[in-house]
């Protein structure tokens, strides 16, 4: 059931997989869009919150019965296709039964941060996994689905990272169409919170552990899938394990618990960074309990 | 048990907390009547929270600045 990972294959594959992430989804290249004849050649097209939020806005009015405006709903998905496609499988099919590997392989505006953070010294980083994080997770992501649900708006758009990223890409591409991405308050703003959150953060994944809907949404699928046999997921083998602690620095969303030698599974992105820092191997990826 | 329930009731109120503050920042209650949703109002509330919350963040900050006192 173990994987024979080395710690440079590894990162060999996800410096190519990140490249092959912006190249997919974020301008200049964006095949994504351009594949699908979309009407946005940017992140955009693809975009996941806004169909996140009219998805669960469509599940609600089946509840209510409400088959008349669920038309709107129905058409915003259909226009950001690439991104319902994207969400429906990569981040609630794939993470019950493999893991969130778009989080950890793909997701533009998570590797933006994450390589950004090892520049940054150990000392100016700042621990938000010690705080609580899931209810700091889950009480925003409901705020963000509620907002929808009392019809009081949408927000998508609020805080987004992948609007910054594609806009800070465009820009050190000479894309002068980006300035309006800092242009407004809320831009600025969002850059402070991917800047706060992300690269200053301990492990640079602090914006995907907190604040990422998409990302919260693919958490609690992992956490639910990883609950059966089916399921694939990294673990720790209790008995192989010394606590030598050596794994903990390497997760980029701090997800190992030392003390109960477990994963933290709503928080982990199956990135398999942690598997070759284990000198007793003890770290798998696989199905069922170890 | 009581540590539990103490556990358990801290967890709430933070998600509750996370919540209000999300909710309240996006209607915009905390800024003016003309809302134009700009949601500046957001990230103050929540880092407020997150610092207030955190004490290991503010024991890392204290530790931060009475370190750089002392070497000068």
């Amino acid at each position: 059931m173990a994987t024979s990972t080395n710690k440079t294959k590894i990162w060999f594959l996800r410096i190519i997989s990140s490249i092959i992430g912006f190249a997919l989804f974020a301008a200049p290249v964006a095949l994504i869009p351009r594949l699908t004849n979309a009407d946005i050649w940017d992140v955009h097209a693809s975009c996941i919150r806004m169909t996140l939020n009219h998805f669960f806005n469509g599940l609600v009015k089946i509840v209510k019965f409400d088959f008349i405006n669920i038309t709107d709903d129905i058409m915003i998905l259909l226009y950001f296709l690439p991104g319902t496609i994207l969400l429906i499988v990569g981040f609630i099919i794939a993470p019950l039964f493999f893991g969130r590997h778009f989080c950890g392989w793909l997701c533009p505006a998570g590797f933006f941060t994450e390589y950004l953070n090892k520049l940054v010294p150990k000392k100016l980083q700042i621990p938000f996994h010690k705080l609580d994080v899931k209810a700091i997770r889950y009480g925003f992501f409901t705020a963000f689905l509620l907002i929808g649900f009392f019809s009081l708006g949408n927000m998508a758009c609020a805080f987004c990272n992948f609007n910054i990223i594609q806009g800070i890409v465009g820009l050190a591409t000479f894309n002068a169409d980006y300035l309006s991405t800092f242009g407004t308050r809320l831009g600025w703003i969002t850059l402070a919170w991917v800047l706060i959150f992300g690269v200053f953060s301990t492990g640079g994944r602090g914006f995907c552990n907190l604040f990422c809907p998409p990302g919260i949404l693919s958490s609690l699928c992992h956490w639910g899938g990883g609950k059966f046999r089916f399921s694939r997921k990294i673990e720790i083998d209790k008995e192989a394990c010394d606590s030598c602690a050596k794994c903990v620095p390497t997760c980029p969303m701090c997800a190992v618990n030392l003390k109960e030698k477990e994963i933290d599974l709503s928080a982990c992105i199956t990135c398999h960074v942690c598997q070759p820092a284990c000198p007793k191997g003890a770290i798998i990826y696989g199905k069922g309990r170890v | 048990m009581k540590n539990i329930l103490a556990i358990r009731s801290l967890h709430i109120k933070t998600y509750v907390a996370t919540m209000a503050v999300t909710l309240l920042g996006y209607v915009g209650v905390s800024c003016s009547k003309n809302c134009i949703q700009c949601y500046a109002c957001l990230p103050p509330g929540a880092l407020v929270l997150g610092l207030m919350l955190s004490k290991n963040i503010r024991v890392r900050f204290q530790k931060f600045f009475t370190s750089k006192k002392k070497i000068r």
